[in-house]
């Protein structure tokens, strides 16, 4: 298992700057981008109509919501050394922090005061919906997902 | 309306009569009754409406509905045994660590990968930096109050996952298959003052550790 | 006529799967009515009358045939329905709770408004949409155990004996219960009618 792993990290180290093995993780750095969705049941608004998606993607899961609203959009940076605060509309500030780099592969954790700690191992597919609270007669979400292009 | 006494002892059973749910004895004195009273044979009225009006309605939002694919869609969901959304509640941990087996496979796949991606990444930056990895994989989840709050974890056909939180007791305040009775919210706001994000109060004296460690995992 | 229900469950029993396909078609639309009746959102509702279904064929071994196949079917959905409920309102749900045995109100608003505005046997084409809809707020006001009862009685027809097995309450209980509950909805329906009427002037009488 891990033999496969290795030669590729052999491959990698042949000139790539993601030097796993030298990832003392020291000044690693990793960009991932943050949105604040609110989801509610006033009305059926769903702005902006990417957030089409992610609404089919709860139904799914059998959560009832109709609207979806976008409200912000920011790619952070985070670092080891220190966490990145993204301050959330209902007052508390949601903490990104890059836990681990390893193989290419950031780790990193979200905590959100009062609601739910996660760690995730960053992807280029899929995205991870934190709920991080209640706001306005409905709820935020914090959704985690590669940096767009 | 100031009834006659006698109404009393005939208006619950005009339910049952408009069924055809009584005796013959009874329904002959019923009838009696309605001969004689005006305001009873109003109710009467009101029940045979109320009831037609509660069929009709029904009928035309069933109506509404295309039941085409139902039955198929049914005999779909009987074969792959998805557990309800219900029981996904009772996530134990070691269900959780489910997480990391997922993620070691994925990087069994991603070892594949990587060799392929590992020529363009010389090139320039296909994934950026740090998205080796195939696709947002899910760690751990930590609650700060296991006593109050359970996470439930759900992952999307797409490989998303949704992290959401349950009251340990019975107010499920943030169910995940409930969350969309608007009344309730806000009944449930005005409860749950402590986690209630637009209270005016100062925040609770409820103290969360910085580094979370009573959470489940 | 056709097949009765009991012959379809032997032989789905017996490895028919058209035969489960069959009792589906047969009741599904009544499923889904007493569901939406319930929960009111259409998306669960349909969610919840297939997961019923689902759960009929899960249980199909459990089912003796002592009780008629429909009232298990219905005593699924309903139970399923209120699990939902109570899971949704919490608190909220429990204190719409209603004491079956209190007194009987006998003050009633404008009796006999209900039956001359909409006519004893109201037809689909008579009924406003808006009105329909109104139905569902007003069978959301009342407690989930009453919406049940009020709901398999009027889509269903059943009669109190049925009643009584579904539900798992004596003969008494039902009649009261379906008593309490068409009081209460008559009533808001009968505001929804003062407001309607208001609203457009004339009776459509």
């Amino acid at each position: 298992m891990r033999t496969h792993t290795a030669t590729v990290l052999t491959l990698l180290s042949l000139g790539l700057m993601l030097s796993p093995l030298a990832a003392h993780a020291q000044e690693q750095k990793v960009k991932v981008q943050v949105e604040v969705v609110l989801a509610s049941n006033k009305g059926d608004t769903v702005d902006p109509p990417e957030l089409a998606q992610m609404k089919e993607k709860f139904r799914k899961q059998n959560f009832s919501f109709t609207s979806f609203k976008r409200l912000s959009l920011d790619t952070v940076e985070l670092v080891t050394a220190k966490p990145t605060e993204v301050r959330l509309p209902n007052g508390v500030n949601a903490s990104l922090k890059l836990l681990d780099f390893k193989e290419g592969i950031a780790t990193v954790r979200v905590e959100i005061p009062r609601q739910s700690g996660v760690d995730m191992e960053l992807g280029r597919q899929g995205a991870v919906y934190q709920r991080a609270g209640r706001h306005v007669g409905g709820e935020l979400i914090l959704v985690l997902s590669p940096p767009a292009k | 309306m100031a009834g006659n006494p006698a109404c009393e002892r005939f208006i619950p059973l005009l339910s049952p009569y408009i069924d055809g749910e009584v005796s013959p004895t009874e329904r002959v004195n019923i009838e009696r009754h309605l001969s004689a009273c005006k305001a009873c044979t109003g109710r009467a009225a009101d029940l045979r409406a109320e009831s037609g009006l509660l069929r009709v309605g029904l009928e035309m939002a069933v109506d509404e509905v295309d039941f085409k694919d139902f039955a198929q869609k049914v005999m779909a969901r009987v074969t792959p045994e998805k557990p309800p959304v219900l029981e996904r509640l009772r996530l134990s941990l070691s269900e959780l660590f489910l997480y990391h087996r997922t993620a070691m496979f994925s990087s069994l796949a991603t070892a594949a990968v990587l060799m392929l991606v590992a020529i363009p990444l010389l090139m320039g930056n296909r994934a950026p930096v740090g998205y080796a990895g195939e696709r947002m994989t899910v760690q751990a989840v930590r609650t700060y109050d296991p006593a109050k709050l359970a996470p439930v974890v759900m992952e999307t056909d797409d490989g998303s996952t949704i992290i959401w939180l349950v009251d340990q007791d019975a107010h499920s305040h943030g169910a995940s298959p409930v969350l969309g009775d608007e009344a309730d919210s806000d009944e449930l706001e005005l409860e749950e003052a402590p986690a209630g994000n637009t209270a005016p109060k100062p925040p609770p004296a409820q103290k969360e550790e910085p580094a979370p460690k009573g959470g489940s995992l | 006529m056709a097949t009765d229900d009991l012959t379809l469950v032997k032989r789905v029993r017996g490895g028919d799967q058209r035969a489960f396909k069959l009792l589906v078609e047969r009741y599904q639309r009544k499923v889904y009515a007493v569901a939406l009746g319930m929960l009111k959102d259409k998306e669960e509702a349909m969610d919840v009358s297939q997961e019923a279904f689902v759960k009929v064929y899960k249980y199909l071994d459990h089912f003796k045939g002592d009780a008629s196949f429909y009232t298990w079917l219905y005593r699924i959905t309903v139970n399923i329905c209120i699990d939902i409920i109570r899971k949704r309102a919490g608190a909220g749900g429990e204190a719409v709770e209603f004491d079956e045995t209190m007194p009987m109100d006998v003050s009633e608003a404008n009796i006999g408004a209900l039956g001359s505005r909409l006519g004893t046997n109201p037809q689909k084409s008579a009924l406003r949409r808006e009105l329909a809809e109104k139905i569902q707020e007003a069978l959301a006001a009342v407690p989930e155990k009453h919406r049940a009862i009020l709901l398999l009685r009027e889509v269903e027809g059943m009669s109190y004996e049925d009643l009584s097995r579904t539900l798992d309450i004596p003969k008494g209980t039902v009649m009261s219960r379906l008593f309490h509950a068409r009081a209460k909805v008559q009533k808001i329906l009968s505001q929804y009618l003062e407001l309607d009427e208001a609203k457009s002037g004339v009776g459509s009488e």
